[in-house]
This record gives structure tokens, sequence and C-alpha cells, in this order.
């Protein structure tokens, strides 16, 4: 075994766990930390596949931003945390059918990939993280992006419609969570 | 086999995706249904930007970026929604939001 | 070059309106008129982009930074988008003007015509844009406007629609993102055009089938098709009236819009096995939405299930597949839009001249009686709902019908007349109730309610649409005609 292949089975069981984790806690707060350890191991998977700039944006946004919210909105609600009653729903064959048949559909069209992936690629990087290929790629990976979400010729409109989404979220979120006069009422 | 393949990244992300639906259906707490569909939004961008580093080219991530822009904003309007629902009814189980039924 | 900046402006006009009516939230009189006037100014846009697509013969492509595409993002209007365009503004703009004169505290709320403007802008995006990913994030902002938009409902119910509504939209989002997914990486492209052609040449991949039934699934979420109908009366009946008349009318027919891009550009080869998916989901969405419809107890329900039943009528017209099926399917999605648009405003006036604010049957029995003026328009309007002449709901029934004749599926053409039956009883029930019956104890009209303005208007151009329709049939015709061909559309983006 590979350093590489060490470090990724080291990451994948560190999220999958953490994974796991947030689905069956029942402590809401143990299960919002356990989240940002997901995110982190998705981080550092990033930084396995070359995306360091992505890497960095999960950070903030997924672990600095959208926790932290998170945090808030379980300190909002935290009378429900002492809770007696059972964590998960009543439907739980259903679920766990309804997930192992997604599950099996997901897989078979993913061993399909091997299929497809010649089909699409011209010029196919070698995964090898210092082939000289990719060397190039990586160096240039954060100056080309940042050139294709401004450049007309990339992405420069939905640049522009997400940060109106940005915008949208963000005035909902207050205009939703406003205490209405109705309330303050009783 | 002596590298990691795009393959297991893939497998990674469609186990990943499988853990945070099991959340979805299973949980009855909203917050951590909605945890477990940012579990799942996360699977898929861990696979596009696989797709992106076996392509050799940039979209794949350009298109995770936007992934994570929009779903900012939509944890900022759910989360709003959960706690507007919460203050109105001082329960965010799914199992009491039966109001519509009928 | 000039004339393709035109198809940029429907989006960008109500875009950068959203955002300077937020500048103005606290001057209430301002921001009122500012909202009309940038809805009336992007109307007026959308008509000369239709007129301007239909003499220039062919669609018409913004392609930024003058590359040529797949590179670089691509709006495209063909005569099937400009029309849908024109469709969602003029009932946008009804929308507006109906928020103007409504008594709900919704419309008071600083941010109210921003969102509402987002959501044209999410709309009209999402029909014009020549990219897969484009509509993934142009249909995002449709869903959060919409979300907000209900959730501050003065609907009690209006925070838990929001809540269900946002819920089915994440699901449509991950469909659609994997459908991008599994579509770029099979052929390693999402703009429209090249990914039909490249579908076309190359064949199909083993990853194109569920990239298609993820793509069909997305559409049938947002068009509220059979199997994922279930949120749908819930969310349109708790939005508040101007938003939901928008919901039912204009944001379902994104997704027929997409269907129809879908059999007649992306997957043309693949198209006969969506059309029976889809002629199934329709004819099941027409029984179930009727019966449902004369089982409800709310009027806005009522309506919303009988959305239902008429998107159904659309999507059997699109899966018999013929040119003068596609051209009903059109014709039949502009005029429900009037039709529904009237139809529920019509609800919320009654509703809100009630003595409580709801528009239950219990609650609104015999509060019609003063009204004679709405009582008329809501029955000119159930006749239109029901295809009766002389209104414009006449003239897609018998489009809908000469087109099912032509084609080979006689037992849907059968079973859709039955259903047609349907809808008479539940609209005319809704209205003897209203305008007939004597009101329970307790109940009385209120002197004010909201404007009668705006359902007016529609219920003008249903009839004139009634009784004049050749320029729509005329333009449902070019566009069908088109859409025949698919390399008219992959031309004029790729280009030779």
């Amino acid at each position: 075994m590979t350093t590489d292949q060490v470090i990724f089975i080291i990451l994948s069981v560190f999220t999958l766990g953490t994974a796991l984790l947030v689905v069956t806690l029942r402590n809401l707060f143990h299960a919002a930390l356990a989240l940002m350890a997901t995110f982190l191991g998705v981080a550092g998977l990033y930084v396995m596949l070359d995306a360091g700039f992505l890497a960095a944006a999960q950070l903030l946004v997924y672990i600095g931003a959208i926790s932290i919210l998170l945090i808030f909105a379980i300190m909002m609600t935290r009378r429900l945390m002492n809770t007696t009653e059972s964590a998960f729903n009543s439907q739980g064959g259903a679920s766990l059918v309804t997930a192992v048949i997604g599950f099996l559909v997901i897989a078979w069209a993913v061993s399909q990939f091997s299929r497809v992936l010649p089909q699409v690629v011209q010029k196919q990087v070698d995964m090898k993280p210092m082939s000289p290929d990719v060397i190039p790629y990586i160096q240039s990976s954060v100056a080309a992006m940042g050139q294709a979400f401004v450049d007309p010729n990339g992405f420069v409109l939905p640049f522009e419609i997400a940060s109106v989404l940005l915008l949208a979220g963000l005035i909902g979120a207050i205009i939703v969570a406003w205490p209405k006069a109705e309330d303050e009422e009783s | 086999m002596s590298e990691v393949t795009i393959e297991w990244y893939i497998a990674l992300s469609v186990v990943l995706f499988t853990i945070g639906s099991l959340g979805v259906l299973l949980r009855r707490n909203a917050i951590i249904i909605f945890m477990s569909v940012e579990m799942m939004l996360n699977s898929a961008n861990l696979a596009f930007v696989s797709f992106a580093r076996y392509l050799g080219n940039l979209d794949g991530q350009v298109l995770v970026f936007f992934v994570i822009t929009v779903a900012a904003a939509e944890v900022a309007v759910g989360l709003a929604l959960i706690v507007a629902i919460f203050r109105t009814k001082k329960s965010i189980s799914i199992d009491d939001l039966n109001l519509l039924k009928g | 070059m000039t004339m393709n900046l035109l198809v940029i402006l429907p989006v960008l006009i109500p875009l950068v309106g959203a955002v300077i009516a937020l500048l103005w939230r606290h001057k209430r009189p301002l921001r009122d008129a500012w909202t009309l006037a940038v809805m009336v100014v992007s109307m007026l846009a959308s008509f000369v982009l239709l007129a301007a697509v239909w003499q220039n013969g062919s669609p018409l492509v913004y392609q930024s930074g003058g590359w040529p595409a797949p590179f670089g993002i691509s709006l495209v209007a063909d005569m099937l988008s400009a029309l849908f365009v024109v469709m969602v503004q003029v009932v946008m703009v009804t929308g507006v003007i109906y928020a103007l004169g409504s008594k709900d505290t919704v419309v008071t709320y600083p941010a109210f015509f921003t969102f509402f403007l987002m959501l044209v802008t999410g709309l009209t995006g999402t029909i014009l844009t020549g990219d897969l990913f484009n509509l993934y994030v142009f249909a995002e902002l449709l869903v959060i406007s919409g979300t907000v938009l209900t959730a501050v409902s003065d609907d009690k119910f209006g925070t838990e629609a929001a809540y269900k509504y946002f819920y089915i939209s994440l699901l449509a989002s991950f469909f659609m993102l994997l459908a991008v997914g599994t579509l770029y990486v099979s052929y390693g492209t999402l703009n429209m055009a090249d990914l039909g052609a490249k579908v076309m040449a190359d064949g199909e991949r083993p990853l194109l089938w569920p990239g298609i039934a993820l793509l069909l699934a997305f559409f049938m979420v947002k068009s509220a098709a059979v199997p994922f109908h279930f949120w749908q009366p819930d969310f349109h009946a708790a939005a508040p009236t101007p938003v939901s008349a928008m919901l039912s009318s204009v944001v379902v027919k994104l997704g027929v819009y997409g269907f129809l891009r879908m059999t007649t550009l992306l997957f043309v080869a693949q198209a006969p096995t969506i059309r029976l998916i889809l002629l199934v989901a329709g004819v099941i969405g027409v029984v179930f939405g009727g019966l449902s419809a004369i089982g409800t107890h709310n009027v806005k329900r009522m309506l919303a299930y009988s959305t239902l039943a008429q998107v159904g009528f659309i999507l059997v017209a699109i899966g018999w597949g013929t040119q003068l099926s596609i051209m009903t399917a059109i014709v039949f999605a502009f005029n429900h839009s009037l039709i529904k648009a009237a139809m529920l405003m019509l609800a919320g006036y009654v509703a809100s001249r009630a003595s409580v604010k709801s528009a239950a049957f219990d609650i609104v029995t015999g509060v019609g009686k003063p009204l004679p003026l709405a009582g008329v328009l809501f029955f000119v309007g159930s006749l239109a709902l029901a295809g009766i002449p002389p209104t414009n709901g006449f003239v897609s029934k018998s489009l809908l019908f000469s087109s099912g004749i032509n084609s080979t599926f006689y037992w849907s053409l059968l079973l859709i007349g039955v259903t047609s039956i349907f809808t008479l009883m539940y609209t005319i029930r809704a209205f003897q109730r209203i305008w007939w019956l004597a009101p329970a104890e307790g109940i009385y009209t209120k002197p004010a309610g909201d404007n009668l303005a705006a359902p007016v208007l529609l219920l003008i151009m249903i009839v004139a649409l009634g009784i004049w329709a050749s320029p729509l049939v005329t333009a449902a015709q070019e566009a069908s005609a088109w859409l025949s061909d698919p390399s008219v559309y992959i031309q004029a983006v790729l280009g030779g």
C-alpha cells in the first residue's frame, strides 16, 4: 500500500464514521459537532484531489458558516434537547428498504463509470499527484478558477445569479425568522 | 492497483450519500434531517471534484463552488423556516407537521 | 448583435429591479410604482423579443464575449422560450397589480416585491438559458424566492407549507445535480444544444438513461406531475393570493417547458419512451386531480388540484408527440396560465371579503351574494377552465381533441373527455356555493377587500383569446414547427 492509499483510507474512515454518528446520535449538539468533522474529512479529500481552493471554501463556508448557523438553530430550539420520545420516526423498515434500493441503483450506475470515462476523456490526466501533466494544473487552479468566475466566456452569469441568490437567502432568512406581530402579542 | 483511483472516491461518495439519505428517511428531528441533506450535498460535491480531477479541467470545481454557494443560501432559509415553525409549534419533529392533511 | 442583446433583457430587468427595489424598501409608494414599472418594461421587452425572434426566423442567441458555443454562456430564445417568457411576464404583471391592491399584510413587508421580482428572474432565466447548470442555479433562485414568499403568508399554515416545498425542492435539486453530473461525465458538456447534438451523434452511453430519469424527475417535481404532486395543493393553497396565483399558473409551466425541451432537443432519439411516461403520468394526473378537486373543502385547494388535472392534459398532449399536439400543449399551457391565475385571484378576493380570511367553503358560502362582478368573472373563468366557448379554454380543448384524434392514443382521448366533465362539476359547485347558497349563521361579507383590477384584466385576455385566437395559435404553430427539427436550435447556438 502506498502512502496515498493509507491517507485516503484514514480520511474515508474518519468521514464515514462521523457521518454515521450524525445520523445516529441522539444529542443534537453532538450531531452538529460530528457533522463538522465530516465536513473536515471531505475538505481533506478535496486536498487529496488537488482542489486546495475548494478545500478552503469548504472550511470557510461549511465549517465556518453553515455549522455555526446549525448550532445557532439548535440553541434557539434547545428545549427539545432532552426529549424522551424516540429520535427515529416510525417508518424504519420502509426507509431502510428505500435506502438500500437507492444504494444499489446508484452503485449500479457508478459501476458503469469505467465504461463511460475513456469515451469522454481526450487527454486523460493521470491520477498520480505529481505527474508532469498535473503540476501546472495545480498551480493554475486558483487563478484559473478566479478567472473563470468573472470571465464573460466562463461563468459570469451564474456567478452574478449566485450572488443574488446569496442575497435572497440572507434577506429571506431574516424575513422568515423575524417574529410576526401576532407572535409577540401572545 | 497501486494508487488511489477515481473509483475509490466515487465509491466513498456513494456510501456517504446513502448514509445521508438514511438520516433523511429515518430521523424525525428537522435539524438532523437538514444536516443529512447537507451531507448528501457534500457527497455530490466530492463526486464532482473527482470527475474534474479525472477529466483534467476545472469545470467540475467551478460547479462545486456554485453548489456550495447555493447550499449556503439554502441553509439560511431552511434554518430560518425551522426556527419560525418552532416558534409557533414549539416542536421541530416532522411528525407534528400534519396541519395540512386533507 | 444588438438584436441578440434583447434575449438577456427579460432576465436582467427584473433582476436589477429586484435589487434596486430593496433600496426603496421603506418608501412604499415609490417601491410599488417602481415594481410595477419594472414588470411592465420587462413584459414589453419580452414582447419585443418574441417579435424579433419571429421576424428573425431562427433562434436568437445571446453569446457572451462573442465566443462560439459550447464555450461561454448562452441564453437562447427560440419561439418556444420566447412565447413562454411572454406568458410568464404577462401573468406576473397581473400578479404585481393584484399584490398592489391586496389587503394582505404580507405585501407590506419591505422585501416582498424584491422576492416577487426574483421569482420572475428565476423563472424567466430557467426558460431562456441554454445551459443545464445555469438552469439549476436559476431554479434555485426560483425556489428560494417562492419559499420566502410563502413562509411569510398571512395563512397560519404558510410556514409549514413553505417547509414542505423547501424539502421537495431540495429533493428536486438533488435530481438535477445528479443529472448534471451523469450527463456531464458521459458527454463532457452541459450546453443544451451541444448536449443534444452529442447525444444524437454519439448514441446512448451507459449513463444516459439515469441522466434522463433524473432530469425527468426534476421537471416532474417542478410541474407537480404525478407521482411528485403531493406537496402542491398544500403549498399553493397556503401561499399568499398573489403568490399562489403565480405558482399555480406559470411556475408549474417550467416543468412543461422542460418536457418539451427534453423530447425535442436533448433526447430526440429517446423521446418515445419519455413521451410514454409523460402520457401515463398525465392521464393519472387528470383523473386524480379531477376527483380530488371535487372532494376538497377549500376553493384555493380545489383550484390547486385543478392545476394537477390541467397540467395532466398538457402532459398528455406532449405525450402524443405529434407536431399538432405539441402546438396544442403550448396553446394549452398559455391559456391555462391566464385562467388559473384569474381563478386563484378571484378565490383570494372572495376570501379577503369573507368575515374570516379563509377560502374554506364553510366560510365563503354565500359570501359572494353582494359581489356580482366577481361572480360574473368567476363564472366566465369556470367556463374557460372547463373549455366552453367563447373563452380561450374552448380553443385549448378543441385543439386537444383534434390532435388526439390525429394520434393513435384513443383510450387517453376518451379518458380526458370524460374527466373534462369533472372540471365543470367542481367549478360550478364552487360557484353555486359562493354566489347562490345562503350564508351560514354569523358569516357576513366585509365591505372592502382586495382589488379586482388584475382578474378583470386577465378575464378580458381570456375572452379576447377565445374570440380572436389566431395570433396565439399561429405563434404556437410556428414554435412547434421549429421544435420538430432540433437542428434549428442546435445550429443557432453552435453555428454552421
